[in-house]
C-alpha cells in the first residue's frame, strides 16, 4: 500500500519503534512511578528519556512540566476547558480542528475566529484588537486541511503584549518543524503518534504559566496518604497507570527524529509535498486547497471536477492501494473558508517515509480517475 | 547499604537525579521513600553514597528540581535516618 494518511496517524513507523513496544511488552511489563524494582525503575527511565526528549524537541527548561496525554485532543481539552468558562471570549484561528472547537462549544464561549490573509495563512495582526479580553487564544500551527502554517511567533508576541494565554495545536507539526514553545510563550498540544512516530494512545502536553485543573483525578503513585491530587508536575495531570507500552515506542520515535533531525525531516517532506501539488496542478479538473501557500506542512487537499470525494479517496484505496482521507477531516472552519463544507476534499498527507516514486504513482492513478481509466 | 537519602517530588525528578550522579560516576539507586521518611505517603528517593551529597545538591539546583530532604542512612536500626537537610517547599 502507498501510505499517503500520515496526517491521521503516521505509517510506518522506524524500526526501533516495533522492536521497542515489544521489549517492553515481553521484557519489562512494569509500570512507571508506582514501585521500585528494576523493571519498574526502566520503565521510569524511559518514560523520563521520552519527557527530556520532548523537552528539548519544544524548547522546554523543565522535562517535568511535559506531562503524557492519551493524544493532542486531550491535551486541548485540559486546557481549554481550564482556562475558559462559560461566556468567556476565546479567539481561534480560521483553520481549528474539532478538537478545539467543541470543547469551546462545550464551554459556550463566545468564540471569535481570525480572518484569514492573502496568503491563506490566519491574519495575526488581528489578533491585536480581537485577542484583547480573552480567556484564551488557540492557534492551530499547520492546518489539517490545507497543510497552511500560521506565524506561531508573531501569535505569541502578540499575545505577551495582551497578557493573554496561547495555546498552539501542534498536532501536525510536531516532529515536522522546529518549534520553541517556552521562547514563544505558549502551551502546547501534541500527539505522540504523527510527526513524533510513535503508537496511537501516547502524546502530550506543556502548560507555560497556566495552571488548568486535570481532566482526571486518581493515583499518581504519590503523596498516597492525602486523598488531594498532589500539585507537583507532572503528577497533577497524570493520574492512573500510563500507557508505558506506547511510551517506550514514542521514546523510540524520538530517538530516532533526533538522529536524522528535524531540518533534514521537512527538506524531505517539503520535497514530496511540493511533487504532489505540483503534479496535482497539472491534471485537468483538479483543484489543490491552499494551491498558492507560500509554505506548507506535509498535507495536501484537492478536489476533482464532477468528482466525489469519498468516490476518489474509494478508488485510490480499491484500485490503486493508496490510502487517503476524504471529507471534513474534522475541520469545518477550514472547509466553510475554502468552500468545500458540502462534500469536503480528499487529503494525501505523505510523511518522512513517502517516496517520490509513490507520489509519481498517486499522480498517475488520480489522472486515470480524471479520464475513467479504472 | 549506609548512604545518604534524597526524597524527592516525583519519579521524573528521582530518574534525572540518579542519571546525573551516576554521569559523575557516583553509584546511586532510585528507591521508594522509606514510609518513616514519607511525610504524606508514597514518593521517590534516590539513595547514594554520602561523599555525593555535594554533588547532589548542586544537580538539584542546576536542574531546578525540589527536595523533600537529605538524611543520613546511618545503617543502625534504633537511629537510622538522621535528617541532613529539610528540603524545599514543594
Amino acid at each position: 500500500m502507498i501510505y499517503l494518511d500520515n496526517g491521521a496517524t503516521s505509517f510506518p513507523k522506524p524500526q526501533g519503534v516495533y522492536e521497542g513496544v515489544e521489549k517492553y511488552l515481553r521484557y519489562c511489563g512494569a509500570s512507571s512511578g508506582r514501585s521500585a524494582h528494576k523493571r519498574a525503575t526502566e520503565a521510569m527511565e524511559i518514560a523520563t528519556g521520552a519527557r527530556e526528549m520532548l523537552a528539548n524537541l519544544f524548547g522546554i527548561s523543565d522535562p517535568e512540566k511535559i506531562i503524557f496525554t492519551k493524544n493532542a485532543t486531550e491535551g486541548l481539552n485540559t486546557i481549554i476547558l481550564g482556562m475558559v468558562k462559560e461566556g468567556d471570549k476565546a479567539v481561534v484561528s480560521h483553520m481549528e480542528h474539532n478538537s478545539v472547537m467543541r470543547p469551546l462549544a462545550h464551554r459556550k464561549a463566545n468564540i471569535e475566529v481570525l480572518p484569514v490573509s492573502e496568503d491563506g495563512t490566519t491574519d495575526m495582526e488581528a489578533l491585536r484588537k480581537i485577542g484583547e479580553g480573552s480567556s484564551l487564544v488557540i492557534i492551530n500551527h499547520v492546518s489539517n486541511v490545507s497543510g497552511a502554517v500560521n506565524d506561531i511567533e508573531k501569535a505569541g508576541e502578540i499575545c505577551k503584549d495582551l497578557g493573554v494565554p496561547l495555546l498552539i495545536d501542534v498536532s501536525q507539526s510536531a516532529g515536522h518543524f522546529n518549534i520553541n514553545a517556552e521562547k514563544i510563550g505558549a502551551s502546547i498540544a501534541f500527539p505522540g503518534h504523527k510527526g513524533l512516530l510513535g503508537p496511537q494512545g501516547t502524546g502530550g502536553m506543556y502548560l507555560h504559566n497556566i495552571n488548568p485543573p486535570p481532566l482526571t483525578f486518581g493515583g499518581t503513585g504519590s503523596d498516597s496518604e492525602s486523598i488531594i491530587q498532589p500539585i507537583s508536575l507532572p503528577n497533577y495531570y497524570e493520574s492512573g497507570t500510563l500507557n508505558m507500552a506506547g511510551i517506550w515506542g514514542l521514546y523510540e520515535g524520538l530517538k530516532y527524529i533526533f538522529s536524522v533531525g528535524i531540518d533534514k525531516i521537512a527538506q524531505k517532506e517539503a520535497l514530496v509535498t511540493e511533487k504532489l501539488k505540483g503534479g496535482l496542478k497539472n491534471i485537468k479538473g483538479a483543484k489543490v486547497i491552499g494551491e498558492n501557500l507560500k509554505k506548507c506542512g506535509a498535507v495536501v487537499s484537492f478536489t476533482l471536477q464532477g468528482k466525489d470525494p469519498s468516490e476518489i479517496s474509494f478508488l485510490l484505496d480499491e484500485k490503486y492501494d493508496i490510502a487517503s482521507r476524504s471529507g471534513l477531516h474534522c475541520a469545518p472552519l477550514a472547509h466553510r473558508l475554502y468552500g468545500t463544507e458540502k462534500g469536503g476534499t480528499v487529503r494525501l498527507s505523505p510523511g518522512f517515509f513517502t517516496t517520490e516514486r509513490e507520489i509519481d504513482i498517486a499522480l498517475e492513478a488520480i489522472e486515470s480517475i480524471v479520464k475513467n481509466e479504472i | 547499604m549506609e548512604g545518604i537519602i534524597i526524597l524527592l517530588s516525583s519519579s521524573t525528578s528521582a530518574v534525572r537525579l540518579k542519571d546525573a550522579l551516576a554521569k559523575k560516576g557516583f553509584n546511586a539507586k532510585v528507591i521508594q521513600t522509606p514510609s518513616r521518611l514519607a511525610k504524606e505517603g508514597c514518593n521517590y528517593s534516590v539513595k547514594t553514597v554520602s561523599f555525593a551529597l555535594a554533588e547532589a545538591e548542586k544537580i538539584i539546583k542546576l536542574l531546578g528540581m525540589k527536595s523533600r530532604g537529605i538524611y543520613l542512612d546511618t545503617g543502625i536500626e534504633k537511629m537510622r535516618y538522621r535528617p541532613i537537610s529539610s528540603g524545599d517547599e514543594i
